[in-house]
């Protein structure tokens, strides 16, 4: 569980397109809304979870909803990786 | 299950055949095409029969499965030949058939991509309208439903191959979020004008698409309703930049080999023009150019065969370099051929006019430079250490 969240933080934190270096992302922040993500994130992101955590992101499944926050992205994988 | 030493063959096969194909099928008629403003039917139909059309799709769906850098050579053959033949691979491929293939239910896909594969049918991409252009999520064409239906309204226009295609891939807003459909041009309520006048892709049928009370059943929706952004036109337009960047290099490569042919044969002041260091220094320019701009495609390729993350802006880095350089080659072969360079009976001329276009298309340089900025933005940033 740990281990999903850090990698899925460490990348989005990765991404954060933020003048300000001191910009603070918590787990349940929605960063689309708060636009700190560019737009090619959205597609980066299934790329990187596809790749990262061998897992199959359904076109159905592809939801902005599943994929705004890292404690939401945390859920999908564990609930992928269960099934 | 073939090996892979097979499977490289095949695709050096396929890239020989396109080198063929592009010198003898293609280039004979290209002036042809831009003067009449059509790509002529039987080369479509060949093309489609070569698997060109949807080279980069897999086999079960009538592709050619070719791997993202053959498809990017491929790509480079056909465009350096005519830039429209090259947008028809762009459209049907890039922006159509990737974005089925990604997004598309497997009915759709065994449906719409078997029909551009084998039985003649065109698709297009229609996003773009006559007020929204790089801000594509404005589009004001409306959806809504009705009934197991939905009904379109609105007017796209600019849309390639939009002309003589068979279905559109629209773009479509309902409550500031946006769902792709896809409409068939005979149903009724749907009118399509031809685009006449343009400074550059006469041959790709450009159209303006009109939707007055469109009635489509709900299985032409493709992928999930609001999923148009970021996620079903970011697919197709990533696709479709990665296809012009590649279009670029053809452009490039094409003016290169023209400036040269040209340097060489034509005399001036009792010496080939070639043996000028300032024409040298055009040649030299462009050669270090193109290098880069392949170089920059060719890792583009490789990311996305891999599936990295990072393949999506080093296509946007490559789309953005290969199309400024294909309208700096361009421009300096036009120079090196002085007067001649300026009329239809060499294909600089046209070469020039279609480099203008790739610095507009999926992404004005614009566009692209702010996406690029904003990558470099984070990239590249270290944290000052405390004094």
């Amino acid at each position: 569980m740990h281990d999903i969240a850090d990698t899925i933080r460490q990348f989005v934190h990765s991404h954060l397109v933020a003048f300000d270096a001191d910009t603070k992302l918590a787990d349940d922040d929605n960063f689309f809304e708060l636009g700190l993500v560019d737009s090619p994130f959205a597609i980066q992101l299934v790329a990187f979870l596809e790749e990262r955590f061998q897992i199959r992101v359904g076109d159905q499944e592809l939801d902005v909803a599943n994929f705004n926050s890292i404690n939401r992205i945390t859920s999908y994988v564990q609930s992928k990786r269960t099934q | 299950m073939t090996s892979p030493d097979d499977e490289r063959s095949r695709h050096q096969h396929i890239l020989e055949e396109a080198r063929r194909f592009a010198h003898e099928e293609v280039r004979p008629r290209a002036r042809d095409f831009d003067e009449r403003g059509e790509l002529a039917r039987d080369l479509i139909a060949k093309m489609a029969t070569q698997g060109f059309l949807l080279a980069r799709l897999p086999q079960q769906y009538g592709g050619l499965g070719l791997d993202p850098v053959t498809y990017g050579l491929v790509t480079e053959e056909i465009g350096k030949a005519c830039c429209s033949s090259r947008a028809l691979m762009t459209v049907e491929c890039s922006l159509v058939g990737e974005t089925l293939l990604a997004w598309g239910t497997e009915d759709q896909k065994r449906r719409w991509l078997q029909a551009i594969a084998k039985e003649g049918k065109l698709g297009a991409f229609a996003l773009t309208e006559p007020e929204i252009g790089s801000d594509a999520r404005g589009v004001k064409t409306t959806f809504e439903a009705r009934g197991d239906d939905y009904i379109l309204n609105g007017r796209k226009k600019w849309t390639s191959f939009g002309a003589i295609a068979d279905f559109f891939l629209v773009v479509a807003m309902k409550d500031s979020s946006a769902t792709v459909f896809l409409v068939e041009r005979d149903q009724p309520g749907v009118r399509v004008t031809p685009m006449k006048g343009l400074l550059a892709g006469r041959a790709a049928h450009l159209a303006e698409i009109e939707l007055e009370n469109v009635c489509v059943p709900k299985d032409r929706m493709v992928g999930k309703p609001g999923s148009a952004f970021p996620y079903v036109v970011g697919t197709a337009l990533d696709h479709g930049r990665y296809s012009v960047a590649w279009g670029g290099v053809a452009i490039a490569q094409a003016s290169l080999e023209a400036m040269v042919t040209y340097a060489r044969t034509r005399t001036q002041f009792g010496q080939k023009i070639a043996e000028f260091q300032l024409v040298q220094g055009m040649i030299g320019e462009a050669v270090a150019k193109i290098h880069a701009a392949r170089a920059l495609c060719l890792r583009a390729g490789e990311l996305r065969q891999r599936r990295d993350p990072d393949a999506i802006m080093e296509t946007t880095i490559a789309k953005h370099f290969s199309a400024q350089i294909a309208m700096e080659v361009a421009t300096d072969a036009v120079q090196v051929h002085g007067g001649n360079g300026c009329s239809s009976s060499y294909p600089v001329e046209r070469l020039f006019r279609e480099a203008k276009v790739l610095n507009i298309i999926e992404g004005t340089a614009q566009i692209q430079q702010q996406m690029i900025a904003k990558y470099g933005l984070r990239k590249y940033y270290h944290r000052p250490s405390p004094e």
